[in-house]
């Protein structure tokens, strides 16, 4: 591939089949392996399937399947039909399925078989009965969505069609995140947005068609966005990681072994478990060699711990909104794992975009003054989906550019590179401090008893209250007393929680972040009984 | 009364009203009470009235400071110089 920007995600796929055939494209959960041939053909039937079914390009195409060959291929497949992809949890709530589809008209949704009869009654209540449903076995096998496909009496089968190839603004994929108002918003993002990213991660990480790349995060996720399609441009192998897999620890270990993956990519926490559930340093991993992790703060302590397990490969920390996907990025110095260094950057900003820290009111801050940090770059997405409010509050124009306001409160340091302080939103006052929840939260996660923390602050009629859920390690009990002198070692006297309540493990959203809202709702259900 | 007593009392008052199901081996006599947030401002003032209370004496506002209020064995030797006097 050459260092020309991309024009479209499907474009990687056409390409790396032209290029490579018969190298391995996927490798599902249970095994199975799909060449690039396989993977354009199967692609090319959805594509079929979906004109054949008045799909028109600009048109959205819901997934809601477990992650497999077959929903990798209804992603590729609707790109080929230049229509955009909206993937969405088959583990959430049918509702909120059936409200994102709603929300932007689909008008194909591929579907799993039990989900299907509970999501046409949902679609029906919303007054959307003409929307076609494509029922896939849960299977990580193609073989459902191949026989459903060609049983549709206009799809051509295994003829080679003329791929229309999508414009760089066509909508390529729409993914939906919790919105403040209790509703999903939808952030959609063109081929230019995620090609300018792809191409930038393509030039960071340099794969070659030898790279395996873990893809454990699932589809409706952001981080996907890396792993899947870096991996098809480059003509590498996709290992695909199922829901189950993923859940794992121990035994997500040995398959990062087995199956020689060589770029890792997910959250840190799943990186943490695996490395307090199993001897990494005993397995054999000299074929990793990049981590990168992103979604949330790595806390160093379990980050130095992986570095002294696997020493031999790069670390990176990405950093980004859904909105941006990765807008700054750290290549972790092979030094930080012995350095007593407290924190992590998230580094500089990618080379493609562009970069402020601003004030309240949108002014630059000078260098060394925190503030938010804003985006501005072909991967930032244009608006919310029919939230022209919620769009034109995420956006700040400065110099006549219209930079994405993170919400991610940041310094840049003496180095340029950007630290992360905290959400802007999840900084309280309490008698009058200010007080930021996750640095009491990455505080007391340096307890050695302590695997996860989620501080909340607790607003009532008496003021603000720090309260601290946390989950121990080996079930261990921490009383309450000793906790608070331990966070007086690092923390001042109006950041020490109040209260603490230890939990066996710490609720976690569909994307494995801590679910704070129902940490909230905890609280809500304790002040009011009734 | 001795110093041993009130030090009881006093321990048994803060377990029960600010520590409730909190392990009384862990409130230990010489435990940092005020900078380790485990008594703040206004649990502070409940202690002092407390004392007042169930020893009859008056504690002055110079009196309720962190030195004297910030240990279990701080405030016992307190309440004792007070009652002495």
């Amino acid at each position: 591939m050459t260092n020309v920007a991309s024009k479209s995600l499907s474009s990687y796929l056409v390409e790396s089949t032209k290029s490579y055939p018969d190298r391995i494209a996927v490798v599902s959960s249970d095994g199975d392996e799909y060449s690039y041939n396989d993977l354009n053909k199967l692609a090319i039937n959805v594509s079929q399937f979906l004109a054949s079914n008045s799909v028109n390009p600009g048109d959205r195409v819901g997934i809601l399947l477990q992650k497999s060959t077959a929903s990798l291929a209804a992603m590729f497949g609707t790109l080929y039909a230049r229509a955009a992809y909206v993937p969405v949890d088959c583990k959430s709530p049918v509702s909120r399925a059936a409200y994102i589809f709603d929300d932007c008209e689909v008008k194909v949704i591929f579907v799993e078989k039990d989900l299907s009869n509970s999501l046409s009654d949902q679609l029906v209540a919303l007054g959307r009965d003409d929307v076609v449903l494509v029922e896939i076995e849960s299977t990580d096998s193609t073989g459902s969505l191949l026989s459903e496909i060609r049983e549709s009496p206009s799809a051509v089968g295994e003829e080679y069609p003329i791929v229309p190839s999508a414009k760089a603004d066509d909508l390529a994929y729409i993914l939906y995140t919790s919105g403040s108002t209790g509703l999903p918003k939808g952030v959609p993002l063109t081929h230019r947005n995620a090609c300018a990213f792809v191409d930038w991660c393509n030039s960071l990480l340099k794969p070659t068609a030898e790279d395996r790349f873990s893809s454990h995060a699932p589809f409706h996720f952001d981080l996907s966005i890396l792993d899947v399609y870096t991996c098809i441009r480059s003509g590498s192998a996709l290992i695909l990681i199922g829901e189950h897999l993923s859940k794992e620890p121990a035994k997500l270990a040995r398959y990062i072994e087995t199956q020689r993956i060589t770029i890792w990519y997910s959250a840190p926490s799943i990186l943490t478990m695996m490395n307090q559930t199993t001897e990494l340093g005993s397995l054999n991993y000299s074929s990793l060699r990049l981590i990168l992790f992103a979604g949330e703060v790595f806390p160093v302590k379990h980050l130095r711990k992986l570095m002294l397990a696997i020493p031999d490969a790069d670390y990176f920390n990405l950093y980004g909104p859904t909105e941006t996907n990765v807008c700054t990025y750290e290549h972790v110095p092979r030094d930080f794992a012995s350095s007593t260094e407290g924190s992590l950057p998230i580094g500089h900003v990618c080379e493609h975009l562009e970069a402020l820290v601003v004030d309240r009111s949108g002014h630059p801050v000078p260098q060394a003054e925190e503030g938010e940090l804003v985006i501005y770059g072909d991967n930032v997405m244009a608006g919310y989906w029919n939230l022209p409010d919620q769009t034109e509050n995420a956006f700040i124009s400065v110099n006549e550019k219209k930079y994405y306001r993170t919400g991610d409160v940041v310094v840049e340091d003496d180095n340029g590179k950007y630290r992360y302080l905290g959400r802007r939103d999840r900084m309280v006052k309490k008698r009058g401090y200010r007080i930021e929840l996750g640095e009491i939260e990455a505080k007391l996660s340096l307890h050695p008893d302590i695997l996860e923390t989620a501080v909340i602050a607790i607003i009532d009629d008496d003021g603000v209250r720090i309260h601290a859920h946390f989950s121990p390690r080996n079930g261990v009990k921490i009383s309450a007393i000793k906790l608070k002198v331990f966070s007086s070692e690092y923390l001042p006297v109006y950041m020490i929680p109040d209260t603490f309540s230890s939990h066996g493990d710490l609720p976690k959203t569909s994307t494995d972040k801590i679910d704070y809202q129902s940490l909230n709702r905890l609280h809500e259900a304790t002040a009011c009984p009734n | 009364m001795d110093v041993t007593q009130v030090e009881s009392d006093i321990k048994h008052f803060i377990l029960t009203e600010f520590l409730p199901g909190e392990d009384e081996n862990d409130l230990t006599l010489d435990l940092e009470l005020i900078s380790t947030g485990i008594l703040d401002s206004i649990s502070v003032i409940g202690v002092v009235a407390h004392i007042q209370t169930n020893y009859q004496i008056d504690i002055g506002a110079h009196e309720a400071s962190l030195e004297n209020m910030n240990t279990i064995h701080s405030i016992a030797t307190l309440v004792i110089s007070k009652l002495s006097q």
